[in-house]
């Protein structure tokens, strides 16, 4: 009878500590958004980080940082809010609202692209550590572009 | 009887007018500190948490709410001269992530500084009905900072409020 009994409390502590654990997994492997990223252009750098539970990206780096008719940093010249044009492009926060999906996925985030002052639904999903697949969309998901982004290893001194 | 019905129409006009009434109320957030330890050359983000508090007034009777001001206090008002622009957004768990001022570029030396409003804002209610948002501050340095970088910064928002 007491072995019983044993066996019982931890089989319900087993059931009770699963999702605790699944939790914790989710919320790793969410995280494994935050890094450094690169476009298949290669004309910017992303760092998606996270913050209030959601995941953003930023531009940090550019290619070409200074706008060629002017010689100076380039702004988000495209944004539909005049006065938000003034805003340079690089620390612009590009990804928005991304919330982890579970199984590699990330969902209901945005993307802008400020060649064109649009911003796009949008969807992420890992296909390995360092290769995610972005795909901006308009209403539904079917009618889009889908973009290979590649992690970008930062060499620590 | 035709004065009687007019008399009812405008009196039920009068009711629904007086039901619909609504007042512009300010309030203004705490001082909330936004901190980035090491911030280093380029790209940075300091956050800071405000826990949200109405002044008394329930969400419920908001109809909508929009930034008007931001003022940001520099700890180090010497470190302002570092700072290329600052780009202030309010974020929380459960609503959108809105950008609702520009500071390009930001004046050197100065210990207090008034962002740039942007002129389109979504309705902010969703935001207000959290328990804390989160202000993030994008800026860009010329140069790596040893320490920290530290801004105060005080929101003002506008609430359309039912009355």
């Amino acid at each position: 009878m007491k072995r019983l009994s044993i066996l019982f409390v931890a089989f319900l502590a087993m059931i009770l500590a699963q999702p605790t654990e699944l939790k914790a997994q989710d919320a790793e492997g969410g995280d494994a958004l935050i890094g450094v990223w690169e476009p298949s252009h290669g004309k910017a750098r992303i760092k998606i980080d996270k913050i209030a539970d959601k995941y953003y990206g930023r531009i940090v780096w550019l290619k070409e940082p200074n706008d060629p008719d002017t010689g100076e940093p380039k702004l988000d010249k495209n944004n539909p809010d005049e006065s938000m044009q003034s805003a340079p492009l690089r620390g612009y926060r590009m990804l928005k609202d991304f919330e982890y999906m579970g199984d590699g996925e990330w969902d209901g985030g945005t993307i802008y692209d400020p060649e064109n002052g649009k911003t796009y639904s949008s969807v992420i999903k890992l296909k390995d550590n360092s290769t995610l697949d972005i795909r901006g969309y308009i209403g539904v998901k079917t009618f889009g572009r889908t973009d290979e982004w590649k992690r970008l290893e930062i060499k620590k001194k | 009887m035709k004065k009687l019905t007019y008399l009812s129409i405008c009196l039920l006009f009068l009711m629904m007018a007086s039901c619909d009434s609504t007042e512009m109320k300010t309030i203004r957030t705490a001082s909330v500190e936004m901190t980035e330890e090491y911030p280093m050359e380029g790209s940075n983000t300091l956050t800071g948490i405000w826990q949200v508090d109405l002044d008394g007034i329930t969400i419920d009777r908001v109809k909508s709410a929009k930034v008007t001001s931001i003022k940001v206090k520099m700890r180090e008002p010497a470190k302002s001269d570092l700072l290329e622009e600052i780009i202030m957004q309010l974020a929380a768990k459960d609503t959108d992530m809105q950008r609702v001022g520009v500071l390009n570029p930001v004046p050197p030396n100065q210990s207090a500084i008034d962002f740039s409003i942007a002129s389109k804002q979504n309705n902010l209610i969703d935001l207000l009905k959290q328990s804390e948002i989160t202000f993030v501050a994008d800026v860009n340095l010329q140069e790596d900072l040893p320490g920290e970088l530290s801004i105060v910064a005080e929101i003002e928002f506008e609430l359309e409020v039912k009355q």
